[in-house]
């Protein structure tokens, strides 16, 4: 099945981070295609990494998201 | 008829002439067909004026214009040198805890020097017009670091030359940014704390930041006949990484940026230009030209979008081995506004065709902006979603920014605390959030006054 944003990236992201984030870094809206895909190669390092989001993504997911940039960020 | 002939010649040739010159007029003194996005001749004036930065601007165009404008007045030859070069130093504004800065452009500077004792410097004059200019580096952004420097914003990294050689920052401000500092007081760590969060420099203030390779030091040339390419100083830097000694260098002009407060934009204009030969567009690589400066010929970079063997800071403490830098996004796209890359090229291209022959400043480019629609939120804050912001998403320079092309200067330029020392409080508290903050310059109090 194909990753794209709809299904199942933006479901990884909660209500929590994207709080956060916004805090953090006003201009990543992790709730929104736009700004994830136009950040996406910010993000990874830092999910692969594990510094975001608190608690970390398990590997299955990290590797969506990566997927999902290398597919050219489709939305649905 | 030989006559009527030679007249007929005569009329052709005049024609000829004529046509030659108004194509040649139409290069020298106007765009050039189909340009979305020209300079004006008047700009190249040796005497041109600064841009109006009171007047409305509600294009994207205009604000490139704005940029390229700005940028051709900050590198006007004034005294024999860039004007940029003349403008006052933050050393001479961001003092000790006591001192008043001396009126426009300041005097006695404060410059420290690396090494374990961090020695202050004072009474030796604006950093920018002492003569020759001294260039120090800096350590990673801690308390003890300074403008003058050596590593970059945001990543604290070294960028290594292919000579093996640093590359150093310095920055400047004009008089409207200098005055308004020193009139609302907040040359003190004290009285910038308690600002207003939304409080915003006055329209006209600016902020350059430069960056330069070396030339030549101590006696050995590391770009030949770097004057011929490159715009070139005489300065001073380190002698090796102690910094105990100090001798002369050629430092070659590689990037540049100039930061204002247009009319309607309190979060101000970041725009960035740079020397062609800096790196290749990373899609060009494995490029063979031995030119760049910051590029091994034949590199080979990864693949888009990760880049993933340049652009990398492979070990902090490694300060010789040459950075493999490629041009991530060449007009920093994505487009934060439509038409935004057609424009830089555009502007490029008009500013290139009315340069005089020879001029330096033909091997630079305007490389990318970035601003905001210039909203302010409900508590007076500048607004930095996504969806506000205009100009290049990722709007940034390869030998300023070169680690952090993924950003542009407004993810770290926010109304956010400042992380350097322990002095302004955590990034992500709206209690401590203010406006003056998308200038970092205000870091040094936490040098000098804690």
């Amino acid at each position: 099945m194909a990753i794209t944003w709809n299904d199942p990236i933006k479901t990884y992201f909660t209500d929590y981070d994207i709080d956060h984030m916004k805090q953090v870094q006003p201009q990543i809206d992790l709730g929104n295609y736009v700004s994830v895909k136009d950040n996406a190669v910010l993000i990874y390092p830092r999910l692969a990494d594990g510094s975001m989001p608190p608690g970390g993504w398990d590997a299955e997911w990290i590797n969506n998201f990566k997927a999902w940039i290398e597919a050219g960020y489709p939305e649905s | 008829m030989a006559q009527r002939h030679s007249l007929v010649r005569g009329i052709l040739r005049g024609l000829a002439a004529g046509l030659a010159a108004v194509l040649a007029l139409g290069l020298l003194a106007g765009p050039a067909c189909g340009q979305s996005c020209p300079a004006d001749p008047a700009w190249l004036k040796p005497d041109a004026p600064e841009p109006d930065f009171a007047k409305p601007r509600d294009t994207n165009c205009q604000i490139h214009q704005w940029a390229m404008q700005e940028f051709l007045y900050q590198v006007q030859t004034v005294n024999g040198s860039a004007r940029f070069l003349g403008l006052a130093s933050p050393h001479a504004l961001f003092l000790y805890s006591g001192d008043k800065p001396a009126p426009y452009p300041g005097g006695a500077t404060t410059l420290f020097k690396l090494g374990k004792d961090m020695a202050r410097l004072r009474g030796t004059g604006k950093a920018n017009a002492a003569s020759p200019l001294v260039f120090l580096p800096r350590t990673l952004k801690t308390n003890d670091t300074t403008f003058d420097a050596a590593t970059q914003a945001g990543s604290n990294g070294v960028l290594i030359d292919q000579k093996g050689q640093w590359v150093y920052y310095t920055a400047s401000i004009n008089k409207v940014y200098y005055d308004y500092v020193v009139a609302k007081g907040i040359y003190t760590l004290s009285a910038f704390l308690s600002a207003p969060p939304q409080a915003t420099f006055p329209v006209g203030a600016l902020e350059t930041k430069s960056s330069w390779r070396i030339a030549a030091k101590d006696g050995t040339t590391y770009i030949p006949d770097a004057a011929k390419s490159y715009y070139t100083i005489e300065a001073q830097v380190c002698k090796d990484a102690t910094c105990k000694s100090l001798v002369p260098a050629t430092m070659a002009l590689v990037g540049f940026h100039v930061v204002g407060l247009i009319q309607g934009h309190p979060e101000m204009i970041w725009a960035t230009f740079e020397h062609n030969l800096n790196t290749p567009d990373c899609k060009d690589t494995r490029s063979p030209d031995p030119r760049y400066s910051f590029y091994k010929a034949g590199q080979k970079c990864g693949t888009a979008p990760f880049w993933e063997t340049c652009n990398k800071i492979i070990d902090p403490k490694d300060t010789t081995t040459p950075s493999e830098i490629c041009r991530a996004h060449p007009q920093g796209e994505p487009e934060g506004s439509q038409g935004n890359t057609a424009n830089i090229l555009s502007l490029n291209q008009s500013f290139h065709q009315l340069l005089p022959a020879g001029s330096i400043w033909a091997n630079y480019d305007y490389a990318s902006s970035v601003w905001t629609s210039g909203k302010a939120g409900p508590n007076g804050l500048i607004v930095l979603d996504d969806s506000e912001i205009r100009g290049s998403k990722k709007a940034a320079n390869t030998s300023l920014e070169s680690f952090t092309q993924e950003q542009n200067c407004l993810h770290c330029h926010t109304y956010q605390p400042l992380q350097i020392g322990a002095c302004f409080g955590r990034r992500d508290d709206p209690n401590a959030w203010k406006n003056l903050y998308v200038s970092h310059l205000f870091g040094l109090l936490c040098k000098t006054q804690k």
